[in-house]
């Protein structure tokens, strides 16, 4: 055992003593402030982070409501009376337009992340008239947005009857100005 | 804890208690005729009793001896540093004390006289068989003696403390009459210049002869002002015993200065002291008395040996210059680090709140989602922009393919069928027709022109379309014979 009771070892023990307190002082105060530093350094990272990310997530917000907007709303009516309208235009006769109930199966990708925004009209037009008729009025339907999925045209007794099954892609009919 | 004080001199043993520098219990009892240092069976006997009538116990005890064997010199040293002195000091003192150093024990305190260039240093030591007798006689009792000083200086430095003499002082004469004796000392801001034991002096008729004592006090006082070139008279305090309290009011009478008489009673009156003996134990062992004020007797090795096994205990002396030092260091490296960490943890609160103040300017609405949710969020509008994209392109060209084929007819040829088809199995044409120019050869050279015209088309070439002929066969339409044929347009792409 070391005699603390000598004045000279007092004075070592007090010497000893005060080293470690230092010592212990500096390890506290430099894992204290160390601690804190790198919380808030992780802080500001995460806010930098989340602020690349927020800009990147409002710019394709906007962009995809450019885009969106380039479709028409959804409106069956409108497009039965269009296609009605080509009727005199191109001098054909439009037997029917029937509309379909749609296949979403056409379109898996489009579907899984557009299926709150987009739909698909389908309808089946029968018409009458010569081959180039037909032609322009299937123009007409491409260039009004149509899809055409399936054309036959059959000749009975002289005559050209022809089966147009198209798809109109729409804006679904809700406010889409806001995501 | 408790702390125990014992004063011995020729006619009595003092025993003080303290517990954490306060006073508990004190005992004094009259020794028979002994010699001090002697008969210490029955020194022993009466110690015993004393620490069982306290019931004390413990294993360590201060004493205080009394004046009569101790040898109080005034040393005067040249200038020198703590190291030197003690390597001074044994053969600087062997001059002044009667016995070799070997053979007593000593301490010391000083004073620097920088004016001067000199050192005062009082001298205190004792004759070591006595104190190797009393280490003896508590051994026995197994207890260590802690420390060792003299009882009279002891209680001057008490009374200081306790504020019954006051300390600012210039000067102070201290004499403490006991029942057969008398001590002297002159203090300057307590520390001792001069001090003597005596016997009292007495008459014949055993009365004690208060002119010699008043003869005493004032060689000594003339010596002191001699020796030192002191002009100013000390004050005169006298701790005297209940019964020479008469003897202290004749000098204080015949003395044409300051006097200041205490008796025991008067000291601590809530504990009650019946004698300067009791006081001067309890002394030993009371907490305020500045160390440095004290003159500590070093004990002999016999009780010491075992420390000397310690390297700890023969360490130089430390400079307390050191310790400051390190103090001072230590401080400022705390204050550096603080400083710089602070100033780093304020730069990164800086930067927070900056980036914070953007964040909330900007995009308000996403403060508080999750960085992974905003993350989600956008690779998912990614994946709709894609989508969108996707659905964008789906436009056909069934149109520009009419005008194709429209355009592709040879003589005598004509479309009895065709299927269209865009789907996800694939997407083609599918043509039927006939050929009449009433010659098979020129028929099936017809249906080959067709075909040509449709594969050499800068439309489907740049579609990169297959054109392929199915069926050419003859056959039979309303009686006539005629070549019927089959031919496909295969989209490369998905859709036509």
């Amino acid at each position: 055992m070391i005699d603390y009771k000598s004045r000279e070892n007092r004075k070592y023990l007090l010497f000893f003593v005060l080293i470690l307190l230092f010592a212990i002082g500096f390890i506290k105060i430099k894992s204290f402030y160390r601690s804190r530093i790198i919380a808030l350094q992780k802080k500001v990272d995460t806010y930098r982070n989340k602020l690349v990310i927020a800009k990147s997530l409002m710019k394709k917000k906007s962009v995809f409501l450019r885009k969106l907007n380039r479709f028409p709303l959804a409106d069956s009516y409108q497009i039965i009376e269009k296609i009605n309208g080509f009727q005199n235009k191109y001098k054909i006769n439009i037997d029917s337009i029937k509309p379909l109930t749609t296949n979403y199966n056409y379109f898996p990708n489009i579907n899984k992340y557009l299926r709150n925004e987009i739909d698909w009209l389908e309808f089946l037009i029968i018409v009458r008239g010569d081959f180039y008729s037909i032609s322009d009025f299937i123009e007409a339907i491409e260039n009004m947005g149509g899809v055409i999925q399936n054309v036959n045209f059959s000749l009975r007794r002289k005559k050209l009857k022809v089966e147009v099954k198209a798809i109109f892609v729409v804006r679904q009919n809700k406010d889409s100005t806001k995501l | 804890m408790r702390e125990v004080g014992i004063y011995i001199d020729e006619k009595k043993v003092s025993v003080a208690v303290s517990e954490r520098g306060k006073f508990l219990l004190s005992k004094s009892i009259v020794l028979p005729e002994i010699k001090e240092g002697e008969n210490l069976e029955e020194l022993k006997a009466i110690i015993m009793r004393i620490f069982e009538e306290t019931s004390v116990d413990t294993n360590k005890v201060s004493v205080g001896l009394s004046g009569k064997n101790i040898i109080f010199r005034l040393l005067n040293l040249p200038l020198l540093n703590r190291r030197e002195l003690e390597a001074a000091l044994p053969l600087e003192a062997e001059k002044y004390v009667p016995f070799r150093m070997k053979e007593i024990v000593w301490g010391y305190r000083y004073k620097k006289d920088f004016h001067n260039h000199q050192i005062y240093l009082a001298f205190l030591a004792e004759r070591k068989n006595i104190v190797e007798n009393y280490i003896a006689l508590f051994g026995s009792l197994g207890v260590r003696i802690d420390t060792l000083e003299s009882g009279f200086l002891s209680l001057f430095s008490f009374l200081v403390s306790r504020k019954y003499i006051p300390s600012n002082v210039p000067a102070a004469a201290f004499v403490n009459f006991s029942s057969t004796d008398m001590e002297i000392a002159i203090f300057e801001k307590q520390f001792p210049y001069f001090s003597r034991y005596s016997k009292l002096l007495c008459d014949e008729l055993g009365n004690v002869d208060n002119a010699k004592i008043m003869d005493e006090i004032v060689l000594t006082f003339d010596y002191y002002k001699r020796k030192f070139h002191r002009e100013i008279t000390p004050v005169l305090f006298i701790a005297a015993a209940k019964e020479l309290v008469d003897t202290a009011e004749a000098v204080k009478n015949s003395i044409s200065q300051e006097v200041k008489i205490f008796t025991p009673a008067e000291i601590m009156p809530e504990v009650g002291f019946e004698d300067f003996e009791a006081i001067k134990a309890f002394s030993l062992v009371a907490r305020n008395i500045p160390r440095k004020q004290r003159i500590f007797l070093n004990i002999p090795v016999a009780q010491e040996e075992e420390r000397e096994e310690f390297a700890l205990s023969t360490l130089p002396p430390l400079n307390p210059l050191l310790i400051i030092v390190e103090v001072v260091i230590g401080i400022g490296l705390l204050g550096f680090l603080l400083f710089r960490y602070s100033r780093q943890e304020g730069k990164a609160i800086a930067e927070l709140r900056k980036v914070t103040k953007n964040f909330v300017d900007n995009y308000k609405e996403y403060k508080d989602i999750p960085y992974s949710q905003i993350k989600k969020s956008d690779e998912e509008y990614s994946e709709k922009i894609k989508a969108l994209k996707e659905a964008d392109s789906l436009g056909t060209a069934i149109h520009k393919y009419l005008d194709v084929i429209a355009s592709a007819l040879t003589s005598g040829l004509w479309l009895q069928k065709m299927d269209i088809v865009n789907s996800v199995r694939g997407s083609f044409i599918v043509m039927k027709g006939y050929v009449f120019l009433d010659d098979g050869i020129k028929e099936r050279k017809s249906v080959g022109d067709f075909l040509l015209n449709l594969r050499n088309n800068g439309f489907i070439k740049s579609k990169e379309s297959y054109v392929n002929l199915n069926l050419v066969a003859r056959g039979k339409l309303e009686n006539f014979a005629v070549t019927r044929f089959k031919i496909e347009i295969r989209s490369k792409n998905d859709r036509l």
